[in-house]
């Protein structure tokens, strides 16, 4: 069901962009996501088009796969685009179809959206994709451990967001056995009214809501016993080491930026 | 030298009326492999969770290396040298892969990391995981978990292990590695172990066998004459590992064992 959506995947690999640190990546695509919606001439676009094929190269990924991934956000970008050029009455009028007329800035304001959308998820995606979440977590833990002056639990905000992460495939293949065992008394999940897909949903939510719970007081006396008591006094496994490439990364996104700034109309 | 002592231990839930565990004294010495037998409800999982302090006793005490679980000061210590293996392999992974999850007790012990990366070799090596350290949760068999968990605990350096029925969702095989894995943390590295469990095989192949019914520790006896303790284990309904139940048999039909031998194998 969800094969075809890339954000949120990772996959492995030896790239550039794979060797980099995951707290440059971030800071990257937060910058980028702010330029993206300052952007406003088919120049700057065009730049940032340029900047997205060579962030291809740099990442490894395969091409079918974006492209793969991509696709279900054309729904979302068409909806977008028509929305604006239907709404947006500002400008010449280009060309009237039936009753409907479509307008200069209409058109415009839609491709701009619907380039800001494709860049945006397009960006995530390969962030993501060439960043194990394990890095992510542990990136965005060093990133908020400056809020624990104010009282920011950081450290139990990763955790979480680690503990999440790792059960997800657990739950997925929970739901499964779930579903053929409703499935193997009756359940049917696709055919019926609404009302009946409802009532089979809610002989899936139930019992995967209390094993959740189950596995939850287990999971936490399994920590406690490993002495787990919060982030005071831990080490850590794993490093983040900045290197030149980040470094690198940094100032070209920098220097992108000025430029795009210089573009704006 | 006692490692763990009950005394007068008491345990009653919250919401319970009766107590679970009603005025224990025991020792377990250091080295030796006890395991605890009894039906459900018998207070076995509540009494391991009373080992390294994840619950705290009701009434009396419990004490590991002379330090009371009750002790705030003392718990942190308890937990490195009284490690548990959970019965469920999923529920107790809580890293993403196979090095991360044993290197999360060492991380909570304040372990430094070139410390931590000898030790993850060192253990991974000993329970022969290796080639998995990189791998995740989700993509291990059941016995491939429980030594990830072995492992987690092996890096600490405990004293003691408490294996909480953990060979009970296991298939043959990861049972088989298991065990054989609890013998030789026993039998060549010295560790006590306390293993509660169903199966009586598995609790044969232990020094000690504590029999708890109804929150009591009715027998305490050694596993150095099995026979001897046969009637009692299958008066109270345990059913008998199979070579047990054949020598019973022909012990009661006063059948001579060479004979038995004939008959299967034939003249």
């Amino acid at each position: 069901m969800f094969e075809n959506v890339i954000i949120g995947q990772y996959l492995p690999g030896r790239s550039f962009l794979h060797h980099m640190d995951p707290r440059a990546k971030i800071a990257a695509v937060l910058f980028l996501i702010i330029v993206i919606f300052l952007v406003n001439s088919w120049n700057g676009y065009a730049l940032f088009g340029a900047a997205a094929i060579a962030v291809y190269f740099l990442s490894g990924v395969p091409f079918r796969y974006i492209r793969k991934g991509m696709f279900p956000v054309f729904i979302l970008v068409i909806l977008t685009f028509f929305l604006h050029a239907f709404f947006t009455r500002e400008g010449d009028i280009l060309f009237s179809v039936g009753v409907f007329s479509f307008y200069e800035e209409g058109i415009r304001q839609g491709l701009f959206i619907s380039l800001r959308l494709l860049l945006l998820v397009y960006f995530t995606s390969l962030l993501t994709l060439t960043t194990s979440p394990i890095d992510l977590t542990d990136a965005l833990e060093q990133m908020f451990s400056p809020l624990e002056r104010f009282k920011f639990p950081a450290y139990d905000v990763a955790m979480m967001m680690s503990i999440a992460i790792r059960f997800i495939p657990t739950l997925l293949q929970e739901t499964e056995k779930i579903i053929k065992a409703q499935t193997a008394r009756g359940a049917d999940f696709n055919k019926g009214s609404m009302r009946d897909r409802m009532q089979a949903f809610v002989s899936l939510l139930v019992p995967l809501f209390v094993r959740a719970f189950r596995r939850a007081e287990d999971l936490a006396y399994a920590m406690e016993a490993r002495g787990y008591n919060g982030g005071e006094g831990r080490t850590k496994l794993r490093l983040l080491v900045w290197g030149w490439r980040d470094t690198l990364c940094c100032v070209l996104i920098a220097a992108f930026g000025v430029v795009l700034l210089f573009l704006r109309q | 030298m006692a490692i763990i002592e009950l005394r007068d231990l008491e345990y009653q839930y919250e919401e319970s009326d009766e107590k679970v565990l009603k005025g224990l004294n025991k020792k377990i010495h250091q080295g030796e492999w006890l395991s605890i037998i009894g039906a459900n409800g018998s207070g076995k999982s509540t009494l391991s969770r009373l080992f390294n302090g994840l619950s705290q006793p009701t009434g009396g005490s419990v004490l590991v290396l002379g330090k009371k679980t009750t002790e705030e000061d003392s718990l942190q210590m308890i937990r490195r040298e009284v490690g548990m293996v959970f019965q469920n392999p999923e529920h107790q992974f809580v890293a993403p892969t196979v090095r991360d999850d044993i290197a999360f007790g060492m991380e909570n012990a304040g372990v430094p990391r070139e410390v931590m990366l000898e030790r993850i070799d060192e253990v991974s090596r000993w329970v022969n995981i290796e080639h998995i350290l990189h791998m995740e949760p989700h993509r291990l068999s059941g016995g491939q978990k429980q030594r990830a968990a072995i492992a987690g605990i092996l890096a600490l350096r405990p004293q003691v292990m408490v294996f909480d029925e953990s060979t009970s969702m296991l298939d043959p095989n990861g049972r088989k590695e298991i065990l054989e894995t609890m013998n030789r943390l026993c039998r060549e590295s010295g560790l006590t172990i306390i293993s509660i469990t169903h199966y009586l095989e598995e609790a044969f192949m232990s020094d000690r066998i504590w029999f708890m019914k109804a929150g009591r520790i009715e027998k305490d006896v050694t596993t150095a004459n099995i026979p001897d303790q046969l009637e009692w284990m299958e008066a109270e309904g345990m059913p008998l590992p199979y070579k047990y139940q054949l020598y019973r048999e022909a012990k009661k039909r006063r059948i001579d064992i060479r004979t038995l031998r004939t008959m299967v194998e034939g003249e």
